[in-house]
């Protein structure tokens, strides 16, 4: 596709393709993308799983009226704020404004921790009320998907900060390399879609 | 308009390219061609374990009622053989031509991630090590390649021979998952100037295919590994019946990571395949176009077939029609691959050197084993086939008969590119007809057995059932499957006896490999080739033939002002004289060698599995620290 | 997905959003989630109704973190053929076990549990 080499660079990527490539994306952000699809395919086969699995549980807790909406709720909204942190982080380092970028990429993070606590204090909760991996179909179901999915927030959480310290070391994390970030971001961001998703499955539509 | 393939006028100076010696050089190799070489010795390594293993089988089948081994060592046989053949055998033997060939192809001087390319090695390595440690155990897996829940929960399968198979195929879709992204970015975005998608080889397109179909496809496995994982260890469900837990699901993950897996294993034989015709019918392949779009629905089919594995597991009538249409619907492109092929030959001036040969049992075998797929792909034909040989006798046809045969020509074909020696014709003769000739005694005569009665995977069988004979011949057809593989070890090993000294060109080749030398120095190309054709060696070659666009490729010619644009392009940022490559890492081994750790905790005792967590945390960033290319100054 | 056109446009005027837009995308994200939560406590609609109701907010908060957030909207299509293509073939193959496993038609063990009343 070289005839898209004059016209493909995106707006908001600013940094410098050392190697040309043939369609002018940087190779990482194509490789992330296609990640990011493959992944869409990993966590599908889970929501299978839990789609299949969580109301044939033989014996309670059931699903249905289990959850506590409004506290789910607000992890859910902590995650989405973190994504707009993330966008600003981005486009903080985008123009140089290192401070900026340092500000939202640690509030990124540390929305990100607070969802994590969450996520640790509803499986606690959820323990003690009898719900285990091994009481029955819907906790099986349940810990698996939301586990994996706190799995990658927690990877998630360590980018953030592995680029926040980073970016304290000249040549790591700079206006030119703010394809790092951006890289980052869409993994982050992708994570967002995901609690979007399990949030809406799984939480809000319980058969009843 | 005729091709430039420049190689002349370069000044750069080569010798700090030179490959470096030693065992650690290997250890932290990041070239493609290295990491092809250890593909390609590591599979075939377990391809002769895997054939061990069925010689095994054979003997014990040879006739009824035999004890040559026990009946629980048969089931670990069958297991590791389908298991060692699939994952350990053909993939990464295709993984090998993917390493070896894609950047030669696309003219590139290496993949876009070379260290991710090293580890996915790695990785591949340590999970076949791991799935086969069980050997050393006495307790290899023994639940069948596609481990079918609930016969794998630990109610059934308490030993730890399933454990070894739940964390080996873990490790191993990891590292087909990390070469697919690779790949997959390689060929959209490291291809030479002027080589449009409807310019790349049909090889490069087949691997493209095949990488999107590992990234889709190798998920699903993932998460119903993950699951019986769970249900193993830590007393989940979700395959347990007593508490509703559905076996079913196992069966559906599986077959949508299965059935994609089939067409992963079968398509890289394709590609070498469509390289190998046009060579030796001097002719370029007849349909380029069609055959790289049959590839493509071939995949997208791919996905919406699975369950026709589980046409007897009573789905119900609508689900199995679906499935079923389906099924039928692939034989389309299959048969449009399969005419272009023929039609390649037609009229070409043949010449049967072993390469050929060896492409030509492919596309007749294959034909074989695709009818005999089409019977299947009906419901109530299969509900005869299920499980008897006469399935056996299928895929053997299209994974031996179709894959095996086709990796034969390739290994053939591009040996004397990467060894700077030429494969013995003679020997390559002799193996290609005592390969065909066993491999049609060894499973033609299963269809019988299997239309007769005979199940798959019974250890034994009673007299008097009128299988005794075909058992018996196909025993002694496995054994000169073995006698040909025989020929191709002397082949291959008395070929290293000899000087270097094959041609860069040997066999006439139409495409960018075939201008390198012979092997490929580190770089590849001193000066990245200019493309205007699919088939730019002949264009160069032959201008009396070729010179003008053959008018079934001109879709393929960029309008003359992108031309200019491409060659600008060139001007930019070609002639650039420096060769930037990648540096040589240990990183990619340490980090292979935290996941090797961390799973096999999962068998041995979690300690491992927090050290290799340890392992694989400093391994990631001494890998994102460290510069891949130069000077510590341009880390991105 | 958005027209090609004002991709194109956006391409070549290589404008992206600033911070005040990305704030506006937020709180539309926050009402939305807000509605979502809403519409859970509200009993006024039949089961089907809620969840096609549900599903409609989910695909609009998704549609803006990947259009705006990841920039899909913005960037070259590749990304967006990439990803769609994956997110197509995942959600397809999700939805054809979910009928397979009877999950929209409600499996018997569904039945079972509710009382009497309504399964969709």
């Amino acid at each position: 596709m070289a005839a898209n080499q004059g016209t493909a660079s995106p707006p908001i990527q600013q940094n410098i393709i050392e190697h040309p490539t043939s369609t002018g994306l940087d190779s990482r952000k194509l490789a992330m993308w296609c990640f990011l699809a493959s992944d869409c395919m990993f966590f599908g086969s889970l929501i299978t799983a839990y789609l299949v699995s969580h109301n044939r549980a033989a014996v309670p807790p059931y699903p249905q009226g289990f959850f506590d909406i409004p506290f789910t709720s607000v992890s859910a909204f902590v995650l989405l704020m973190s994504s707009v942190a993330m966008v600003l982080a981005l486009s903080g380092i985008q123009k140089g404004n290192m401070r900026r970028f340092r500000i939202w990429i640690v509030s990124t993070g540390l929305l990100g921790l607070i969802f994590l606590g969450g996520q640790i204090y509803e499986f606690t909760e959820f323990h003690h009320e009898g719900l285990g991996l091994d009481t029955n179909l819907f906790g099986s179901s349940f810990y698996t998907l939301t586990g994996f999915h706190g799995a990658h927030v927690t990877v998630g959480v360590i980018w953030l900060f592995s680029l926040f310290f980073a970016s304290f070391r000249a040549p790591l994390v700079t206006k030119e390399k703010a394809l790092n970030v951006e890289i980052a971001g869409l993994y982050w961001h992708f994570v967002d879609i995901v609690w979007i998703i399990i949030f809406a499955v799984v939480y809000l539509i319980q058969a009843g | 308009m005729a091709t430039q393939v420049t190689t002349a006028g370069q000044v750069v100076s080569t010798e700090q390219f030179a490959y470096p010696k030693g065992i650690w050089s290997w250890l932290t190799t990041v070239d493609h061609k290295r990491i092809g070489v250890l593909y390609l010795f590591t599979s075939l390594t377990f391809f002769l374990i895997g054939g061990i293993e069925a010689l095994l089988i054979r003997l014990q089948l040879a006739s009824p009622n035999n004890s040559f081994v026990s009946a629980d060592t048969y089931n670990q046989l069958f297991t590791m053989h389908g298991t060692t053949m699939i994952f350990l055998a053909v993939m990464p033997l295709s993984a090998a031509f993917f390493n070896l060939l894609v950047p030669l192809m696309i003219g590139a001087r290496d993949v876009a991630f070379p260290r991710l390319n090293a580890f996915s090695y790695w990785v591949f390595l340590f999970g076949a090590i791991l799935i086969n440690l069980g050997w050393l155990h006495g307790s290899a897996p023994d639940a069948g390649w596609f481990a079918y829940a609930n016969l794998t929960s630990s109610q059934y399968s308490a030993g730890q021979g399933v454990d070894y198979w739940v964390v080996g195929v873990q490790v191993l879709g990891l590292s087909s998952l990390a070469s697919a992204f690779n790949f997959l970015v390689t060929i959209i975005n490291m291809r030479a100037p002027g080589m449009t998608m409807m310019r790349m080889p049909v090889f490069i397109w087949m691997t493209l295919i095949v990488a999107v179909l590992i990234v889709m496809a190798f998920p699903a496995l993932t998460v119903g590994v993950t699951l019986l994982m769970f249900d193993r260890w830590f007393d989940t469900l979700f395959f347990v019946p007593e508490a509703n837990g559905q076996p079913l699901l196992w069966q559906h993950l599986f077959w949508v990571f299965g059935h994609p897996e089939v067409y992963i294993l079968i398509l890289p034989a394709m590609g070498i395949v469509s390289e190998v015709l046009p060579t030796f019918s001097k002719k370029p392949l007849f349909g380029y176009t069609a055959v790289v779009f049959a590839g493509v629905g071939i995949a997208a089919l791919g996905f919406s077939v699975w369950a026709h594995h589980m046409f007897t597991v009573g789905m119900g009538p609508v689900p199995n029609s679906v499935f079923s249409i389906a099924t039928m619907l692939i034989a389309l492109p299959t048969g449009i691959k399969i005419f272009n092929w023929i039609g390649t030959m037609w009229g070409g001036d043949l010449k049967f050197s072993t390469p050929m040969l060896m492409s030509i049992g492919f596309v007749s075998m294959f034909i074989i084993g695709g009818l005999s797929g089409v019977m299947h792909a009906s419901p109530p034909v299969d509900s005869q086939q299920q499980d008897s040989y006469f399935v056996v006798a299928h895929f053997h046809y299209v994974l031996f008969g179709g894959s095996i045969f086709g990796l034969f020509a390739g290994i053939y074909y591009w040996w004397p590119k990467f060894f700077g020696r030429l494969l013995n014709e003679g020997l390559g003769k002799a193996q290609f007809w005592l390969m065909l000739i066993g491999f049609n005694a060894t499973f033609f005569p299963m269809h019988w057995l299997g239309v007769i009665g005979m199940p798959r995977r019974i250890y034994t069988y009673e007299e008097g059932l009128n299988w005794d004979f075909w058992n018996l011949f196909t025993t002694i057809g496995a054994f000169v499957i073995a006698l040909a593989i025989t020929v191709f070890l002397i082949n291959a090993i008395s070929s290293f006896r000899k000087e270097k000294g094959a041609p860069d060109d040997p066999w006439d080749g139409a495409t960018l490999e075939w201008a390198t030398s012979s092997p490929p120095a580190p770089y590849n190309f001193e000066k990245v080739p200019v493309v205007n054709s699919n088939i730019p060696l002949w264009v160069e070659k032959y201008p009396e033939v070729y010179g003008h666009e053959p008018d079934f490729r001109d879709m393929a010619a960029p309008p003359a002002e992108e031309q200019e644009t491409v060659e600008h392009g060139i001007e930019d940022h070609h002639h650039d004289d420096h060769i930037h490559m990648p540096n040589a890492s240990y990183w990619p081994l340490v980090v292979a060698l935290g996941l090797l750790l961390g799973f096999a905790g999962f068998i041995f005792t979690f300690v491992l599995t927090f050290i290799g967590a340890a392992v694989l945390f400093v391994g990631v960033y001494g890998w994102a620290l460290e510069p891949a290319f130069g000077e510590p100054d341009h880390i991105y | 997905m958005s027209s090609q056109e004002f991709r194109e446009v956006q391409h070549s005027e290589h404008a992206h959003p600033d911070a005040r837009e990305y704030a506006m995308i937020a709180s539309i994200l926050t009402i939305v989630t807000g509605f979502e939560v809403a519409l859970f406590f509200f009993t006024g609609v039949g089961h089907s109704t809620l969840v096609g109701m549900l599903m409609v907010l989910m695909v609009v908060k998704f549609v803006m973190v990947v259009g705006w957030y990841m920039h899909l909207h913005f960037d070259h299509p590749y990304f967006t053929w990439i990803f769609t293509g994956g997110l197509i073939i995942a959600i397809a193959i999700v939805l054809a076990l979910a009928t397979l496993f009877g999950v929209f038609t409600g499996g018997e063990e569904l039945v079972r549990q509710l009382p009497a009343g309504e399964v969709h």
